[in-house]
This record gives structure tokens, C-alpha cells and sequence, in this order.
């Protein structure tokens, strides 16, 4: 799930009937408008998504669609009330796998037998760290 | 001796009105439950109630419009006595009563939490809303398309959903509920609704 506070400009207004967010929004991200300040022009709105698999491929976010509305943003409010906190990461070691149908990226965990479907790999940032293996186990 | 029935002009007067100046039909599909009431104000609106002291039940009034278009649909709608134990609902549903799994567009009052909501074929997103007060009169509007469903209040945008975009063929019915949970009120929960039309 991805979730971002977002400044933007305005366009239209009450007296018309279409007051908005002047923002294009793709397939994927849904929108609520927090506030609005009319006089001023801009206003606050949240966006959220997921690349779950579980979503049509045409309505799952990808970093281009979200670059693509951070773009249009007067700001990011990173530390807006409203705006997700990372506290922290949790990762440890789940076991060795094994690639069982590669066509559905599905793996299976020799330790117990539990399959997972591979949906992504982050790279991860430092020298020396992993790149880490997304699962989802359904 | 025979009849001729001309089907398209029969077929054209169902449909849902198309200009901004023509005003809603009366005729209507309602339905009830018990304990609940939906009746049709001398002032024009269609009202729903979900009535003070019961729990589980409540009223659903609907107009049956035939499928839905893409397009841009306007209405104007209040609620009476929002609390946490009811459910206070105004939009466009599929057409069975009660049964809102092929799709629906609605914007309600769940439980003390006003919302918007977009469902497809079962699953649905939903909106929380926030700084809203429909216990006045508020004009709704819905924009809705194969993309993308954007929902105003009072001329201002609130909300857009680009997931579980209901298929206009599944939407069938302009619905308005009043439903009680499972904790009982002291006063009666309303809704009130009038003038639909769709105006783009």
C-alpha cells in the first residue's frame, strides 16, 4: 500500500460546481481532499494505491504513476499529521526456497513446505545489503 | 382492429431525464422493510426511515432507472440524525434491493463516517471523508466513467476512486437507505432525497 499527503493546486470553483484538485490522476490511485483553501488555490489531498497482485494489472500503482502525480504536486507534506511514519523495517531470515512453477512465480519454503507467490525484489540502497525478496503468502 | 406501439418512444420516456431543466418522474420501484418507513414528501423528496428504538432493520427506497450511462449525475440529499449505530445511504445500485455485490456508487454515512464508496463485481473501494456535515441539505455529484469515479459535495471535489469501477450495466436503481445496527436509537435515523438528473 502506498499513501502520500499532497499540496496542490486548484482548479474551478464552488460557485461553478467544479472545484478540484488540479491533478491527473492515474489509474491505480484513488484520492480524498482533506481541505481546501479556495482564496489561495491550492489544496490538501491524500492519494493512495497498491501494486497488489490481487488488483488488475491496469489499476496497480507503479513508481511511474506516482512519480507521474508527485510531479504535478505544489509539495509533499511528509510530515503532515496525516502522512504515514516509517517507525522502522523488521526482516529476518525465512528459510531456503525453492522455484515450484516459474511461469506463476510461485516458490516453496523447504523447511515446511509453504508456497509463496514472488511479487517483487527491492533493491536495497547500502553497500553490502541484500536486495530483498517480496513474497506475498495469501 | 390492431394497436401500434411505438417501442423507441416508449423506451425514451423511461430513461433517466437528460436535461438540467426537465424534472424526475414520480413513478418508482419502492420497497420496504418492516420497521422502517419511505414515503414521498408533499415538497417532492423521496425519504427513507429507519425508526427510533429498533435495531436491524430499516427502509430502502429506489427508482428504477434502467442501465445506467457513463456520464455526470446530480442530486440533492441531507440526513437526519447521523449517529455510530445506523447507516445512511444515498447513490446508484445494482438492482436487486439488498444486494449490492455487481456494483454500486454510493456516498453514505456508515455508522457515523461519511464515505464514498465504489464497488465492482464484490469488492469495493471506500473512502473515509473528512469536515463533512450532510445534516444540511448538500448537492451531490457524481462524475463517472470507464476510468474513474469522482465524487463532489457542493460543488468541491471530495473524492476519486480509479479502482472497482462498477460496469454502468450493473447500475440499475437511484437508492436511498436508512438502516439501523445492532444498538437501538432514541430517535429516528432519515434520508432525503430529490431532483436526480443527469446532467452531462
Amino acid at each position: 500500500m502506498i499513501r502520500k499527503i499532497l499540496k496542490v493546486k486548484t482548479s474551478g470553483s464552488r460557485k461553478t460546481g467544479d472545484l478540484k484538485p488540479s491533478l491527473d490522476l492515474p489509474r491505480g490511485l484513488n484520492m480524498v481532499v482533506h481541505e481546501y483553501n479556495e482564496e489561495e488555490g491550492w489544496c490538501i489531498v491524500e492519494i493512495w494505491g497498491s501494486d497488489h497482485p490481487i488488483l488488475s494489472p491496469e489499476e496497480r500503482v507503479t513508481p511511474e504513476k506516482i512519480n507521474h502525480v508527485l510531479a504535478q504536486a505544489i509539495e509533499e507534506l511528509a510530515t503532515h499529521p496525516l502522512s504515514p511514519r516509517k517507525l522502522g523495517e523488521i526482516y529476518g531470515n525465512i528459510g531456503s526456497f525453492e522455484v515450484v512453477d516459474e511461469k506463476r512465480k510461485i516458490v516453496r519454503r523447504e523447511i515446511d513446505g509453504k508456497e509463496f507467490t514472488y511479487v517483487r525484489t527491492e533493491k536495497r540502497g547500502r553497500p553490502r545489503e541484500e536486495n530483498v525478496v517480496i513474497f506475498d503468502e495469501g | 382492429m390492431s394497436i401500434k406501439i411505438d417501442k423507441g418512444k416508449i423506451k425514451d420516456a423511461l430513461r433517466i431525464l437528460r436535461s438540467p431543466d426537465e424534472s424526475i418522474p414520480m413513478w418508482s420501484h419502492l420497497t420496504s422493510k418492516i420497521q422502517g418507513g419511505i414515503f414521498i414528501t408533499p415538497d417532492g423528496y423521496l425519504a427513507a426511515v429507519a425508526q427510533r428504538g429498533w435495531t436491524n432493520t430499516g427502509s430502502e427506497a429506489t427508482l428504477h432507472i434502467g442501465n445506467l450511462e457513463y456520464g455526470t449525475y446530480e442530486w440533492k440529499a441531507r440526513i437526519v440524525n447521523p449517529t455510530a449505530n445506523r447507516k445512511l445511504y444515498v447513490g446508484l445500485s445494482e438492482k436487486a434491493p439488498g444486494c449490492y455485490e455487481a456494483g454500486l456508487i454510493f456516498m453514505q454515512c456508515n455508522a457515523g463516517t461519511y464515505q464514498t464508496e465504489s464497488r465492482h463485481e464484490g469488492t469495493s473501494t471506500l473512502t473515509n471523508l473528512t469536515g463533512q456535515d450532510w445534516t444540511v441539505e448538500r448537492t451531490f455529484k457524481v462524475a463517472f466513467s470507464s476510468t474513474s469515479i469522482q465524487y463532489y459535495v457542493d460543488g468541491a471535489l471530495v473524492a476519486t476512486h480509479t479502482t472497482n469501477i462498477p460496469l454502468p450495466t450493473n447500475l440499475h436503481i437511484i437508492f436511498i437507505e436508512a438502516w439501523q445496527l445492532a444498538t437501538a436509537d432514541a430517535t429516528d435515523g432519515e434520508v432525503y432525497a430529490k431532483g436526480w438528473r443527469k446532467i452531462a
